[in-house]
């Protein structure tokens, strides 16, 4: 994965469901999407609050888009991958359930 | 808290840009920018209605505010965290996954274990990471009840381990099931210990099989004591030998088992020495087998130890010894029985050099006599003194052929009914001489002639109580009184012989029979003797199918001899009027008989002073002797007076005494004639030789003058019908 195209970070609380949820539902996105091109980080904000802090988290679970460029953030689930697809400019793809 | 969030968003970077008064390319810059910020506002307003949206949706469950994290989930928060701490402290590996198998967490240990971290595990599924069906979970099983799954990981690296993976189902805080957690155990040293335990359990299991293949099949007897003395195991050949079943022994000490009671103390002390002295130690015993044969045994008793070292059991291995045991016991009566014989034979010969030395002092002394006065009553005198000890010498010589007759068993009877007055006469008559030298007395109370009649050997039945008679007559001290009884009793006729003398000690009562046995040296052994006599009572008894024994009351008490001998039933009379007894001495027997014996008498020797002198003997018995010292001349001899009996010597020059036997056979003459074979040779088959050569009988040298005038009495003289010639007794 080193030389990624993507490089997402996913701010997770553990394993409570929603956290989980994102997890898989993420993983599951990045794999249909992007398979090969990308990177993928999970911190438990938890564990790394100062993390959580810098990058401007405010709740979990959050998904952070750090390449390219513009940086953007995903909060919840993200188990509507089309909305997700959508503000990534990525092709449409039919709606998963979480 | 969603405006906390907003409140908290810095604002974008670009507005720190003034607002001043723009020319037109920096209206267009300003523009641009505006747009720019516009779109980040955008952006974060965007974000923000996502993440109260979110909220809303209960996706969210933790809220960042300051430096703290809030976990929406109060409930659990607590309890969250521990768990954290204690799954990232485990040196197992824990993987928990979704309802789907999505890998939703992995602890360090799992990190480590399969070298990814979580970014790169999370939210795969198990499938894609793990070819082998490895953790056990399976999304659609649901249990409350964890499932331990065994399985073998491998690593690209080649490097494999067993892990043991410990499964349970995730609940959601409303019972439903949301996925499975797996904590996976690296098992590889605890299978490799397990499988060397294994391993060495069945090494184990093998060399117990193969020692109790060995005991149970081992002849020798196997039994295991605990430390209260009890049977813990007894092997097959221990049941086998007693006829006892195991379960007899078994938690049984020796006396409870039922074990003599010497034994029983025995077994207590060995096995309680080997429990305290920690040492192996051996003992003998034994066993009475199911057929009642006692057997031998010799045992290794085997201290067996715990595991702290204290003796645990006892074990005993007894090996069968009893036919060992048997031989020692054999040889060692063997060798008694040896050592005894040497003794006796010793004091025999000892004994004998005695009995052989002494008479020849008084012979020379008599012959010197008759040298010196040729004439009158001395000269008489001393032809007595040589008479008594030259029979006394022949007397030894008789005994010592007896003796040698025992030893081989070739002693045999000429039997036929007789009357035992005669015999007893006999005996006396031939003791007398020793009663009278002793001064004793002698009283008979005898039955009248013919009352007692049995099947018997005259001379040997006289000979029998005339050893009895001259046992009495030495063991008596001068002036004694000798008592001589015969009665019927029953179906037997007992002969008692009662004397006043030293008696026999006790301990001396049970071998006063045996070939050699005498009284303890003493002035006694002055009456000499041989310790035959006894010996031969006893078999000579035996051998008429009768019985003798011996009582005393003790040394100084006398003893009694009492024989007894089977009469015969029925009206059988004796013959012996018509036999005259051979203890008679040979002069007088020759001269009774002369009438009625043969004339032509050959002799055959070739040693001359022999051949003279039983010529002589014969002559003046009323014989006509004709002496021949060689074969040839001896055929030459017979040829020409035809003699009614030869006495042929075996061994001769030229021609031997059976080749003169079988040509003698071969004249017309010569088929009625006595011949009597005269050798220095004894046994069975020099007997038989004579015999098949053609002799009547073969006597062995130094012939018995009695013997041989026996035998020409009983001879009818030539010229009797040969159908009137009675059948040949078998030779002594």
């Amino acid at each position: 994965m080193i030389g990624a195209q993507f490089v997402f970070r996913l701010y997770v609380t553990g394993t409570t469901r929603a956290s989980a949820r994102a997890v898989v539902n993420t993983r599951s996105f990045c794999e249909r999407q992007l398979p090969g091109r990308y990177r993928l980080e999970v911190v438990n904000v938890a564990d790394d609050v100062d993390a959580a802090v810098a990058d401007q988290v405010v709740a979990s679970p959050t998904l952070i888009k750090l390449q390219p460029e513009p940086l953007q953030r995903f909060i919840g689930d993200l188990s509507d991958a089309a909305r997700l697809a959508g503000r990534l400019q990525l092709p449409a793809e039919p709606a998963l359930h979480g | 808290m969603a405006e906390t969030a907003f409140t908290d968003t810095p604002a974008p970077p670009s507005t720190a840009a003034g607002f001043s008064l723009p020319a037109a390319e920096t209206l267009h810059g300003e523009l641009e920018a505006l747009r720019a910020e516009n779109a980040v506002l955008r952006e974060r307003a965007a974000e923000a209605q996502e993440t109260l949206a979110a909220i809303r949706r209960g996706e969210v469950d933790a809220l960042v505010v300051g430096d703290d994290v809030y976990i929406l989930d109060t409930a659990h928060a607590a309890i969250n965290q521990l768990r954290k701490a204690v799954l990232s402290q485990m040196q197992d590996a824990v993987i928990a996954c979704d309802r789907d198998g999505h890998i939703v967490y992995l602890n360090p240990a799992a990190e480590r274990r399969y070298g990814f971290g979580s970014g790169d595990a999370l939210g795969r599924r198990l499938g894609e990471l793990f070819a082998e069906q490895v953790l056990g979970v399976q999304a659609a099983s649901v249990g409350h009840t964890p499932r331990i799954v065994q399985a073998l990981h491998s690593q690209p690296g080649g490097k494999h381990w067993h892990v043991e993976s410990t499964v349970s189902t995730l609940f959601d805080e409303d019972g439903q099931p949301r996925g499975e957690i797996a904590v996976v155990r690296d098992v590889t040293e605890r299978l490799r210990a397990e499988q060397q335990l294994r391993q060495a359990m069945q090494a184990l299991a093998r060399r117990e099989h193969q020692f109790a293949t060995l005991v149970e099949n081992s002849p020798d007897l196997t039994a295991r004591f605990d430390r209260g003395l009890r049977h813990r195991y007894v092997n097959p050949a221990l049941e086998a030998i007693t006829g006892r079943p195991a379960a007899d022994f078994i938690g049984k000490t020796h006396a409870e088992f039922g074990a003599p009671a010497e034994s029983c103390a025995r077994w207590t002390a060995a096995l309680a020495a080997v429990f305290d002295q920690r040492e192996p130690a051996r003992l003998r015993f034994t066993l009475r087998d199911t057929a009642g044969e006692l057997r031998h045994y010799e045992s290794r008793l085997v201290p067996e130890f715990a595991d702290d070292g204290s003796v645990e059991s006892v074990l005993a291995v007894a090996s069968d010894e009893t036919e060992r045991h048997q031989l020692d016991q054999a040889r060692d009566a063997a060798a008694q029985a040896l050592r005894v014989a040497d003794m006796r034979k010793n004091e025999f010969l000892a004994m004998l050099s005695h009995e052989l030395r002494t008479p020849l002092a008084p012979i020379g002394h008599a012959l010197e006599i008759l040298r010196k006065a040729p004439e009158g009553p001395r000269r008489e005198a001393a032809r007595q003194t040589l008479d008594r000890q030259v029979r006394q010498l022949v007397r030894l010589v008789d005994d010592l052929l007896d003796v040698n007759r025992i030893g081989q068993g070739k002693l045999h009877l000429r039997r036929a009914p007789l009357d035992l007055h005669a015999a007893i006469q006999l005996a006396v008559e031939t003791s007398q001489p020793l009663i009278d030298a002793g001064g004793h007395l002698l009283e008979l109370q005898l039955p009248s002639p013919g009352e007692l009649t049995v099947d018997g050997d005259l001379p040997r039945l006289a000979q029998v109580v005339a050893n009895v008679l001259g046992n009495a007559a030495k063991y008596t001290p001068p002036h004694g009184r000798i008592g001589l009884t015969a009665a019927r009793d029953g179906a037997q006729a007992v002969i008692t012989v009662v004397d006043s003398g030293m008696g026999i000690a006790q301990e001396m009562l049970p071998r006063i029979f045996d070939l050699f046995t005498q009284a303890d040296a003493g002035p006694d052994r002055a009456q000499g003797g041989l310790g035959i006599g006894l010996a031969l009572v006893k078999k000579l008894v035996d051998l008429h199918g009768g019985s003798v024994n011996a009582h005393s009351d003790g040394a100084g008490r006398g003893s009694r001899f009492t024989l007894t001998l089977p009469l015969l039933q029925g009206g059988e009379r004796p013959a012996a009027a018509t036999q005259p007894p051979h203890g008679a001495r040979a002069s007088t027997a020759g001269a009774q008989n002369s009438a009625a014996a043969p004339r032509g008498v050959m002799i055959v020797d070739d040693n001359i002073d022999s051949a003279q002198t039983l010529a002589e003997l014969l002559r003046m018995s009323g014989f006509h002797p004709h002496v021949a010292h060689d074969g040839a001349r001896a055929l030459q001899l017979a040829d020409e007076c035809r003699p009614d009996v030869a006495l042929l010597d075996i061994g001769l020059p030229g021609m031997d005494g059976r080749e003169i036997a079988r040509r003698i056979r071969t004249r017309p003459w010569g088929h009625h004639a006595l011949l009597i074979a005269l050798s220095g040779w004894g046994s069975e088959g020099d007997q038989r030789q004579s015999l098949d050569a053609g002799f009547d009988h073969h006597l062995v040298k130094p012939v018995s003058l009695d013997a041989l005038f026996d035998l020409l009495e009983r001879h009818p003289r030539a010229g009797h019908p040969a159908g009137n010639e009675p059948a040949h007794p078998s030779p002594r």
